[in-house]
């Protein structure tokens, strides 16, 4: 039989991953039981994206009434991000702080291209000596939602990074296209 | 504005633009047509001339002679793959200018280090469908590449059994404008190398203009020819070649989105009948043309058209957390096109009084001081 969880107890969960009390803390599917921590307020909802932790000997005939602190869910919520729109952009012309762009709707190819402004700081650290006249990067802007559950509304700029082709690559390449070329012009 | 296709005496040309994007289809007589240029028309997502000549019934496998790509811009040659694909008898036609094995350097290039959605890609489809033809056995001269040069004549239709004869001649680009492009495909292919999308590096002097006779009629295409004092290159190149074709033209697809540095005098004076119809298509992404541009092109054209009025493109709506986001990231946002703007020319052909009537729609309007 465990002893209720102490707050040492829930710090070694957290801590060691692979001792009895993290068990408790973070359970495999089957151990539902053992999902509740403390007794539920009465007025408190349990949503059904939450997990929740119990000790042993606490009713578990009806443990959703049990809970008194319902945790983040941690195996129904993961992280995951929901993107409400995607643009892929082409910089026009870069100022001391700023570049204009050109961005095409990759959500609703229906819509126009429409040109912007954008704040260099809005680009990460890597990836700004990559804008430049003619870079291309893909905006992003969507739901962040952390495995706590929590939901932050994101936008995110990245510049496309070209692969580094070898010579021998580059050579072949450009074999390819001069044959192609020669066929293609070849008069018969 | 009707779906019935012209008679085969007519001479109509089509202009199309929305604001970015240019595309000129041309009936030639006798229910032959061709293509000059191509864009999307986003509604659909097909290219604008194949959706107008299927809506005229018109055989496009069979009835499109020549398919022509002015230049390689982006605005000037999204969807000719298409319409090359579906024009199973039309020749391609490029500017000489460009060295087809250069062009297909950067093209194979660009398909492995940069990103989609540029006309690199185009062309990388354009050369599928011609290589296609060929291994099916058909012969260059039937499907191109043809390489467009000043006074090459690329077309001609004029066999007795024809009501209309057509004749369809490149005035540019010049023997000097091959250097242009050899340095012009170099820095694309840097560019294309950096993984970057290769950008306009300075002024057009590379691009086809055509120059069509049509029955009694003739036409100047000014494809995005830019003007320079050089005489051997751009517009000068043209009006100072005793070579070129006699006859002044009574239709003007105004050059480079009625910019000035397009505009050259000896143009209007000595290929162009006074006071032609003249027709534009906007660039909105330079804001061309300007006001002052519009105001010089119709002192020279009381019969002056733009497909679209760049200035009045609204921005889309999209929901409300992508709204306030886009707020905080970007600002100075303009859309750069409206709806596919259309200006149809149909006059007949063979007449000595050929009666133009020229109709508009989806935001096409005519100019004015």
């Amino acid at each position: 039989m465990l002893v209720p969880m102490s707050h040492q107890s829930y710090s070694d969960a957290i801590l060691r991953p692979e001792s009895p009390e993290a068990r408790i803390l973070f359970p495999a599917p089957q151990d539902q039981f053992e999902r509740f921590l403390f007794r539920q307020r009465p007025s408190e909802k349990v949503g059904p994206n939450t997990d929740q932790i119990t000790l042993q000997g606490q009713d578990h005939a009806n443990p959703q009434q049990d809970a008194l602190v319902r945790l983040p869910g941690l195996r129904l919520s993961p992280s995951r991000v929901i993107v409400l729109q995607r643009w892929i952009g082409r910089v026009e012309s870069v100022r001391r702080d700023r570049f204009v762009a050109v961005t095409t709707d990759a959500t609703n190819p229906g819509n126009p291209p429409e040109e912007s402004e954008f704040d260099l700081a809005e680009v990460s650290e890597g990836d700004r000596a990559l804008v430049a006249r003619g870079a291309v990067f893909y905006w992003c802007i969507g739901y962040h939602d952390s495995v706590g559950g929590q939901r932050e509304r994101t936008s995110s700029l990245r510049f496309v990074r070209s692969p580094q082709l070898s010579e021998a690559t580059l050579d072949r390449i450009l074999e390819q296209a001069d044959r192609m070329a020669t066929f293609l012009q070849e008069s018969d | 504005m009707t779906d019935t296709p012209p008679d085969a005496s007519q001479l109509e040309i089509s202009v199309f633009g929305p604001g970015t994007g240019e595309c000129v289809l041309v009936h030639i007589g006798d229910g032959d047509w061709i293509v000059v240029d191509s864009c999307i028309d986003r509604r659909t997502r097909r290219p604008v001339a194949l959706d107008y000549l299927t809506s005229l019934k018109v055989d496009v496998a069979s009835r499109v002679k020549l398919v022509v790509a002015t230049h390689w811009h982006d605005d000037h040659i999204q969807g000719l793959a298409d319409i090359l694909f579906a024009a199973e008898n039309a020749k391609f036609v490029n500017s000489a200018a460009y060295d087809f094995q250069q062009l297909l350097r950067l093209v194979a290039l660009s398909n492995r280090v940069a990103s989609p959605a540029s006309a690199t890609r185009e062309y990388d489809r354009i050369a599928e469908v011609l290589d296609h033809r060929r291994r099916a056995g058909l012969k260059r001269e039937t499907v191109g590449p043809m390489a467009a040069l000043a006074n090459r004549k690329i077309l001609s239709l004029t066999q007795g059994d024809r009501s209309v004869g057509a004749e369809i001649i490149a005035l540019s680009p010049s023997d000097a404008a091959y250097y242009l492009a050899k340095e012009e495909l170099a820095a694309a292919f840097s560019a294309v190398k950096g993984g970057r999308r290769p950008v306009t590096q300075g002024p057009n002097q590379l691009s086809i203009v055509l120059w069509l006779k049509v029955g009694v009629l003739d036409v100047l295409l000014g494809a995005d020819l830019e003007h320079t004092s050089e005489p051997t290159r751009g517009w000068l190149a043209i009006t100072r070649s005793n070579e070129r074709p006699t006859g002044r033209a009574g239709f003007f697809k105004v050059p480079h989105h009625g910019s000035q540095n397009a505009d050259c005098t000896e143009c209007w004076t000595e290929l162009l009948s006074p006071d032609p119809i003249a027709v534009l298509t906007p660039h909105a992404p330079s804001r061309l043309p300007t006001p002052t541009d519009v105001k010089r092109i119709c002192v020279r054209s009381s019969s002056a058209y733009s497909t679209s009025d760049h200035t009045s493109y609204g921005l889309p709506r999209r929901d409300n957390a992508v709204e306030r986001t886009m707020r905080g990231m970007a600002t100075n946002r303009r859309a750069l096109a409206g709806q596919m703007g259309h200006v149809r020319l149909r006059c007949d052909a063979v007449s000595v009084d050929p009666r133009p009537v020229v109709q508009l729609s989806a935001g096409a309007r005519q100019l004015h001081v």
